[in-house]
């Protein structure tokens, strides 16, 4: 028979086993007590190379939160931590590390003072530790050559504003601007993510986004760079000595000497500026964690400024400044054609003029279109084709209609004003001449009175430009008509009026008032004339008369016997609801013995009076 | 007797008294009258001596003391245009159409100062194109008239008159004229009293995506184009200038443009007016 324990004792056997352990494991804790203990990646620094401060406790759990390392001269932030179990033999052990990292901001020797902390009820502390910190490359921003011990006046990392190189520029031109940013080999740093576009910010220009950065190298001092260009342009809007706008560029910093010591990068050229590059940079230096895969993150945010840089801006010239001259800053070439080349009058067409070159497109109007005064021109539209990225240079194309308004072979020009800012002077540039031949006899004019010809700031009077036009091509061409307003009204100024709608003038409303109580009034007389020639009034009328008529018989004080029973059997037939049978009974017998019987005496004052009263006439004459 | 007699009195003294306050008002009155043409006549020889400026003045206190008229929005068209502000001249040759439509002057003008500034006009409905031949007052009076004329002819068909079989007639086509009219009237929100119409007077208005300095540029427009005031936001206008989406103007612009920060009321112009003022 085989024996098997009882469940009772089964568990007992499981919970006494398990206390024996915990027992050992307290044991073997409380023999070897909580401990801390501090290590620097390197006791000896530079100035802006980032270190890294290690705390390993072990021995229990952290109860409390974990203390910031104030130090001057030092920035010392916490960047993360991991807990650890381990067994050893029969015990097992808690281990803590704690990662802070440190940016050297100055030079000397700095003590890193202990750190305490609770660990199971218990306080621990770490030694003390010297970090003797070197001069760095940069003083801000900067990063360690790769190549220890090799000393360099340039720094590892470098941003600068690249301008046209010129003593000066003008108001409204467009300035290419390059922000460059260098780092050394080795230097991994990394453009911050941002939704927001980088952009130059002042107020003396305009400016735009920076566009998207161009990865690249250089070579300055011997040394050799990888560098990320941005383009921009910016455009002065006043005269003096500006400043140029400031921008902050945000990049993350790495920690280099963790990264180079076990990065499988190392040995080949390494973009810092790629950020898949660096991507892949952070991900092998956290694959090769020295801590023990603790996946320390040690990354620093900095912000990069260049240097207040002036630049002298000067007006534009007044002297030698084209009429019609609307304030292109650049240098361009222009072209024109027109078609068709032969058309009817009255009907359009399209002269289109190209304007390309290098300079601010947003300040290019259309040209000035030297048609006959007769030829109608209506607004141009304009588009914008840009050569570069940053739209200094492109073409400017302008499609304005035109109508002849009358016949014959015309020649138009199209012509076009700007500053050259390189040569400093202003320049006209004329197309090549567009000889169109309208057919047909000439429209009427619109406007035809003779006075001095229309002015409007930025818009030249139409007016034929004899200097354009060709013996042998202008055939016939019908008088100039000089264009302006027609004068002013000098008669009676006439009667104010309102600007309200016609709907709502008092005149209006007044006029519909009216009517509105006339048809009211027409409505009710309707009404009424209906009512009284109705049957049913016809017949009350003549009701009412006939009582009239009776009453005024049975008052009658002369009145004869037979006359007054007569009236009163009518009123009692007619007009009375309800009546004394015995009365009613007397009525008509005394009528009929009066008709019928002789009785035609004179009717006696008291039966009168009896008889008014029983049919509650009584009393009325 | 003598009761008769007081009351006659009585009846003819009211009787006096009420014509004499008529005769007064009416003196009243041709004085006024005699006042703002005096007024307008000097406006008109300021003009023709070439100062535009006092002549400004004076037909704006002209428009402030005695109201709008057509001529004087005409002549202070003129006035606008020979003082180099072709989008304030555009306004007034509107408002001077808008009082009298068939004032041929305005009406040239206006066509002359849109040719040479190249302003732009919002396109018109094909409805619109009919105030050109028959004036909002003469569709108002039309339906007015065909209303009451249906008035009666509903009138007479219900007495069974001798006119009723005619009435029928006259009952529809008072209806269909009735209902051209408003048709017309209302398609058009009321066409040239359309409350929203406005006229740009700045130099160059730059239109943006919103209502900020920053925002994207949707088109440029020139001084006198037309457009609709859909509304306002603090200092800007929200206006439908018939581009894909309605744009954002600055309500205000500095008078003198090298000033770009100037915010007090005398330093700053308008850069887009009703055509129909509020104040009527």
């Amino acid at each position: 028979m085989h024996y098997r324990p009882h469940p009772t004792f089964r568990f007992c056997c499981v919970v006494a086993t398990a206390a024996m352990l915990l027992g050992l494991n307290a044991g073997a804790q409380t023999m070897s007590g909580p401990s801390a203990k501090a290590e620097l990646s390197t006791p000896n620094g530079r100035v802006g190379e980032p270190l890294q401060l290690s705390v390993r406790v072990s021995g229990g759990s952290l109860q409390r939160d974990v203390p910031q390392v104030n130090v001057d001269g030092l920035l010392i932030s916490f960047t993360g931590h991991q807990t650890e179990v381990q067994q050893r033999n029969l015990s097992i052990q808690i281990v803590t590390i704690l990662t802070y990292l440190i940016i050297p901001e100055e030079e000397g020797s700095f003590e890193i003072p202990a750190l305490s902390f609770l660990v199971d009820g218990q306080t621990v502390s770490t030694e003390p530790l010297m970090l003797t910190v070197g001069p760095g490359r940069q003083p801000s921003a900067s990063l360690p050559s790769p190549d220890a011990g090799e000393e360099s006046s340039e720094p590892a990392l470098m941003i600068e504003v690249i301008l046209p190189e010129r003593d000066a520029f003008y108001v409204g031109e467009l300035i290419p601007v390059q922000l460059r940013l260098a780092a050394a080999p080795g230097v991994e740093a990394a453009l911050e993510r941002s939704n927001q576009p980088l952009r130059f910010v002042g107020t003396d220009f305009t400016s735009q986004d920076l566009l998207s950065p161009e990865n690249g190298s250089m070579e300055r001092n011997g040394r050799r760079y990888s560098t990320l260009t941005f383009q921009t342009s910016l455009s002065p809007v006043k005269a003096g000595e500006l400043t140029l706008p400031s921008i902050e560029v945000p990049i993350i910093l790495t920690s280099r000497s963790q990264a180079r010591r076990r990065s499988p990068m190392l040995g080949r050229d390494f973009d810092p500026f790629n950020p898949s590059a660096v991507d892949q940079l952070f991900e092998d230096f956290f694959a090769d964690d020295p801590f023990g895969g603790m996946g320390l993150r040690n990354r620093v945010r900095r912000v990069l400024r260049p240097e207040e840089r002036k630049i002298s801006v000067k007006p534009l010239p007044t002297a030698g400044r084209p009429a019609d001259f609307q304030g292109a800053v650049g240098r361009f070439q222009m072209e024109a054609t027109a078609s068709p080349t032969t058309i009817d009058v009255g009907d359009p067409l399209t002269v289109v003029a190209r304007i390309s070159g290098e300079g601010n497109f947003n300040s290019v109007s259309a040209p000035t279109l030297q048609t006959p005064s007769n030829w109608r021109q209506y607004n141009p539209s304009s588009s914008f084709t840009a050569s570069n990225p940053i739209g200094s240079q492109g073409t400017k194309e302008f499609q304005t209609v035109v109508v002849p308004g009358a016949g014959g072979k015309e020649r138009m020009t199209a012509k076009f004003s700007f500053f050259d800012p390189i040569a400093e002077q202003y320049e006209q540039i004329e197309s090549p001449p567009m000889v169109v031949e309208a057919i047909g006899q000439p429209l009427p004019p619109q406007a035809t009175t003779p006075v001095p010809a229309a002015s409007v700031p930025g818009k030249p009077a139409a007016t034929p430009d004899v200097a354009t036009q060709s013996e042998e091509e202008l055939e016939r061409r019908p008088p100039a008509i000089a264009r302006d307003i027609l004068h002013i009204q000098t008669g009676p100024p006439g009667d104010p009026r309102s600007f309200r709608p016609p709907w709502l003038t008092d005149a209006f409303v007044f006029q519909q008032l009216i009517l509105v109580v006339l048809s009211l009034f027409a409505i009710g007389a309707s009404a009424i004339h209906r009512g009284w020639h109705a049957p049913a009034a016809r017949e009350r009328r003549e009701k009412a008369r006939q009582r009239a008529e009776l009453l005024a018989t049975l008052r009658k004080r002369d009145v004869s016997r037979g006359a007054f029973y007569a009236a009163a059997a009518t009123y009692v037939e007619n007009h009375l609801q309800a009546i004394e049978a015995d009365l009613c009974d007397r009525i008509f017998k005394a009528r009929d013995f009066s008709n019928y019987g002789g009785g035609k005496g004179v009717l006696e004052a008291g039966e009168r009076e009896e008889i008014l009263a029983a049919l509650r006439l009584g009393g009325k004459r | 007797m003598k009761m008769l007699v007081v009351m006659h009195v009585h009846l003819l003294s009211r009787t006096v008294a009420i014509i004499s306050l008529f005769l007064s008002m009416d003196a009243q009155t041709a004085a006024k009258a005699d006042s703002f043409e005096r007024g307008f006549q000097e406006g008109v020889v300021l003009y023709e001596s070439g100062d535009f400026f006092q002549a400004q003045e004076r037909f704006e206190t002209l428009v402030r003391e005695y109201g709008w008229t057509a001529s004087l929005a005409y002549n202070l068209g003129n006035v606008a245009f020979r003082r180099q502000d072709p989008g304030l001249a555009i306004l007034y040759y509107e408002r001077a159409l808008l009082l009298q439509p068939s004032h041929a002057e305005a009406r040239s003008n206006l066509q002359l100062v849109r040719e040479i500034t190249n302003a732009q006009t919002l396109p018109l409905a094909w409805w619109s194109r009919v105030y050109e031949a028959i004036s909002p007052q003469l569709l108002v009076w039309l339906a007015s008239g065909a209303f009451w004329v249906g008035v009666l002819s509903v009138f007479m068909i219900r007495r069974q008159s001798l006119f009723a079989p005619p009435a029928w007639v006259t009952l529809w086509v008072s209806l269909f004229v009735f209902g051209g009219a408003m048709t017309l009237l209302l398609a058009s929100r009321g066409g040239p009293w359309n409350p929203s119409r406005a006229i740009l007077l700045a130099g160059e208005s730059v239109v943006r995506s919103a209502p900020t300095r920053t925002a994207r540029e949707l088109t440029k427009l020139r001084a006198g184009s037309e457009v609709r005031l859909k509304g306002e936001r603090g200092l800007w206008a929200l206006i439908d200038f018939g581009g894909a989406q309605p744009g954002w103007i600055p309500l205000q612009m500095p008078k003198n443009p090298e000033e770009s920060n100037v915010k007090d009321q005398e330093s700053t112009a308008p850069v887009i007016k009703k055509i129909r003022p509020d104040q009527p």
